[in-house]
């Protein structure tokens, strides 16, 4: 009893952490409006211009599918956060001071991860019951078991395993940063398109396999033999499924029985392995379980460590022997301070991949190049782009960086034309190769695609002071540009997208992104956060 | 070269005053802002380095509004904050080099000056190692450095000596010495020692109000005749503590030898003493003659 109480307890304090924050309730805001997109049909579920009639199965399994999916992608990086949090306030130094096991703190932030997914679940669920009553005909009735089940089904062992994931990521050094996001979101993303695929019922992360399929079939009993193709998600960003679904049919939902219980009891059982696992890999907040330590930096940190016992003063100079300030700023040596600090730290392969990536765009077909090695290239600097405008609230040297003279005339500029350097140099074989064969209209939207990445990254950077919000709203935005979504397509992948006039629209929008972030970062200045 | 403070305040979201109608007037020399935690001294470095704007009030650098422009005070400033971090990937020499150029000194005077500082703070034997390996008292050093910079003339202190080992410390008060002169050095701490080694003047803060500013031997005076010394039972310590305010307490082997502030003598067989720096600050913070300055 007295574990399950400190556990409580536990989970409770780091809860009530993060709900306390202003921060969580933009989130909760977030949330609703998602709720929101969903019953004014901007997320849809239907199969072309067929959808099942608004009663209570189908705004339950539409509202809890649309959760199950958003939470299993988002949710993972709303609550990436617990362990990093203890790390960095130092909370985390002093519990592990305490007696209390490595596995019960990694089990209390897994269980805090899940009330906060739950609370956002019950959100949604609360928008279904809304749904219901403003879209349904009265003559449907009202049924809240059939609109709450697909969240229990359905969310409630996602969201668990999503608070164990983040837990686990958290724990693995290497997962910790831009790399297990970017993982993260491939393997979400796999597991929900093999929950539609395959007919596994077993690798239905999801369950959505346990309701799509009777829709279909439902749809296919009221039009016979018309062709029904599947489709699920933010339908008004294809151009090709902006027409409103106007044939309608009945659809009573699926009997929800115990009989699915096992399959979806063993996804939350995965989870309590996962948390098993984090707890293995945690390594309680002691800075000396880190990774392999290479021989040079060993003796580096033992050169160190003597430099700071070393006895006596060994200075040679007084402050009257120090040479007197001279000053001349320039703007270039400003701007190649910023790049040297956005690249340094990365390992010397990150720089021979960046550089492979460059050549791979001047060598293999133009189309290849357009469409895939550009996309890599550009997804590969995520790390450093994230790092813009956030260094110095990670960090903590606003204050010092701030009391230099003009820093929005010098810094904050040369660290904007630093980040753009890092797209064009990394995007240098595309843009090389469009030029070489006269595409200016390709060559344009590639400048305007770097543009607008590192705009974004500035503007989310300052807007947050974190990196993660920039890093999940690039890859999204990328995922879909990749998947030639037209609107999306900031990197000029698409021919019809360049012809269409979408790089205009991004120049706006990144100049646009780029004035805002320098209002806010004066406003900061100004009002005394930095 | 002149600062002038005039009713600085600043109000906190939460409708607390963190400084309240402060005012001081600084030229050349060093100034030990003296307070207890939460007194409100941070918050008047921050004003003073530009990095808050006062909600009231305003403060002047040889004549030009800091709030409506920074950068002439920018320029000449050299700025320690109690609490600031560094680029752990970066060496000091990297550090030193970002920040000199975001400062505006030219390449040649950045890199001599570099050298000289690391030096100057002890620290060229790892100049070319990543900050993120070194002790807490080396990266405090890494910001003294980085203060001393452009040679600053007004040059904020926020608690400095914090993570330096009784050696360093000793040091930086010498090196503090050697830096007033031509200059305004504002150095804040809640350690009466470090002040009492370097400072010219000095301000106490309470609750975000000023409640002395003069020389340290006014601050001495005013305490004069109100520090004794007496010997006690050891059992009798704790409600000493209760009583009396104590700046001081040593263990004999016939009691415990304690020193007390007050303005009576505590016991007839008391002895007067002659007051420290620590003596009259206490004599202030506990609220006597606390209100005029």
């Amino acid at each position: 009893m007295r574990v399950v109480g400190t556990l409580f307890q536990l989970a409770l304090a780091d809860f009530r952490e993060r709900t306390r924050r202003y921060s969580f309730l933009i989130t909760l805001l977030g949330t609703l409006f998602f709720g929101f997109l969903v019953i004014t049909g901007k997320w849809a579920v239907r199969m072309g211009e067929y959808r099942g009639e608004y009663n209570s199965a189908w705004v339950g399994s539409l509202m809890g599918s649309a959760s199950t999916v958003m939470l299993a992608f988002f949710g993972f990086y709303l609550v990436k956060n617990s362990l990093s949090r203890d790390r960095g306030t130092r909370v985390g130094e002093i519990l592990a001071s305490t007696p209390l096991s490595g596995t019960l703190y990694v089990a209390s932030k897994f269980a805090s991860n899940l009330a906060v997914l739950t609370l956002m679940a019950t959100t949604l669920a609360a928008a279904a019951v809304v749904m219901q009553l403003l879209v349904s005909p009265v003559e449907v009735g009202f049924d809240l078991w059939a609109l709450v089940a697909p969240f229990v089904f359905l969310c409630l062992p996602v969201i668990t395993l999503v608070s164990a994931a983040a837990v686990l990521f958290e724990s693995i050094r290497f997962l910790r940063g831009a790399a297990g996001n970017v993982l993260y979101f491939f393997a979400a993303e796999a597991a929900i398109i093999n929950s539609l695929l395959l007919d596994v019922p077993a690798l239905d992360f999801s369950g959505l396999g346990l309701i799509l399929p009777s829709m279909q079939e439902a749809a296919l009993a009221a039009y016979p033999g018309v062709e029904l193709p599947l489709q699920v998600g933010f339908l008004w960003l294809l151009p090709a499924a902006t027409e409103e679904a106007t044939k309608l049919f009945h659809w009573s939902g699926i009997e929800w029985s115990l009989a699915m219980m096992p399959v979806r009891l063993m996804w939350i059982g995965a989870a309590l392995g996962m948390t098993g696992l984090a707890a293995v890999f945690f390594d309680r907040f002691d800075p000396a379980r880190v990774r392999r330590i290479e021989p040079a930096q060993r003796e580096e940190r033992r050169l160190t460590a003597e430099a700071d016992h070393q006895d006596g003063d060994r200075r040679s100079i007084s402050w009257s022997d120090v040479v007197p300030a001279d000053f001349d700023f320039r703007f270039l040596r400003m701007w190649r301070a910023e790049l040297a600090l956005m690249v340094k730290g990365y390992h010397w392969w990150w720089y021979l991949v960046a550089l492979g990536l460059v050549i791979v765009q001047l060598a293999v077909p133009y189309a290849y190049a357009r469409t895939y090695a550009l996309s890599i290239a550009w997804i590969w600097p995520l790390a450093i782009w994230s790092s813009m405008g956030t260094r110095e609230a990670r960090f903590n040297t606003g204050q010092i960086v701030f009391s230099s003279p003009y820093p929005q005339r010098r810094q904050f500029p040369a660290m904007f034309l630093a980040g753009l350097a890092v797209a064009l140099l990394t995007g240098s074989g595309m843009i090389v190769r469009a030029l070489l064969a006269g595409e200016l209209g390709h060559v344009a939207a590639l400048l305007i695609g770097a543009l607008f990445v590192s705009t974004l990254a500035l503007f989310l950077g300052v807007v947050s002071g974190t990196k993660k919000l920039f890093e999940v709203s690039y890859l999204v935005i990328w995922y879909l540009a990749v998947n030639q979504v037209p609107a999306l397509d900031f990197l000029g992948a698409t021919a019809a997208s360049v012809v269409s006039g979408v790089p205009r629209a991004y120049l706006v929008m990144s100049l646009g992104l780029l004035s805002f972030a320098f209002l806010l970062r004066r406003r900061q200045m100004a009002g005394g956060i930095a | 070269m002149k600062l002038e403070i005039c009713e600085v305040g600043k109000r906190y979201k939460e409708g607390l005053w963190g400084v309240a109608n402060l005012s001081l007037e600084l030229e050349s020399g060093v100034l030990g802002l003296l307070g207890p935690n939460g007194a409100g001294k941070s918050t008047l470095m921050r004003i003073l380095a530009t990095v808050t704007k006062a909600t009231t009030g305003y403060v002047k650098w040889d004549g030009v509004d800091i709030a409506a422009a920074p950068n002439p005070l920018r320029e000449v400033l050299g700025y320690l904050p109690q609490d600031f971090g560094i680029y752990p990937n970066l060496n000091a020499v990297e550090f030193l080099s970002y920040l000199a150029t975001a400062r505006g000194l030219s390449g040649r005077s950045a890199s001599r000056r570099i050298d000289q500082l690391l030096e100057l703070v002890n620290l060229t034997d790892i100049r070319k190692r990543p900050l993120g390996s070194l002790s807490g008292g080396m990266k405090q050093r890494v910001g003294i450095a980085q203060a001393l910079l452009n040679d600053p003339k007004l040059l904020i202190v926020d608690e400095p000596t914090a993570g330096l080992d009784p050696e360093e410390r000793v040091r930086f008060r010498s090196l503090l010495a050697e830096l007033a002169g031509e200059r305004i050095v504002i150095l804040s701490s809640h350690i009466v020692s470090d002040i009492e080694a370097t400072a010219t003047s000095i301000a106490v803060i309470k609750k975000g109000q000023l409640r002395f500013h003069g020389a340290p031997e006014d601050l001495l005076r005013r305490v004069q005749g109100n520090v004794w010394e007496m010997l006690i039972p050891s059992e009798d310590l704790a409600s000493a503590k209760q009583k009396f305010v104590l700046s001081g307490t040593v263990r004999t082997t016939n009691g415990v030898r304690i020193r007390v502030v007050a303005d009576e003598p505590p016991d007839p067989g008391a002895r007067a003493l002659l007051p420290t720096l620590e003596d009259g600050y206490l004599h202030l913070l506990t609220g006597r003659q606390s209100e005029d300055h």
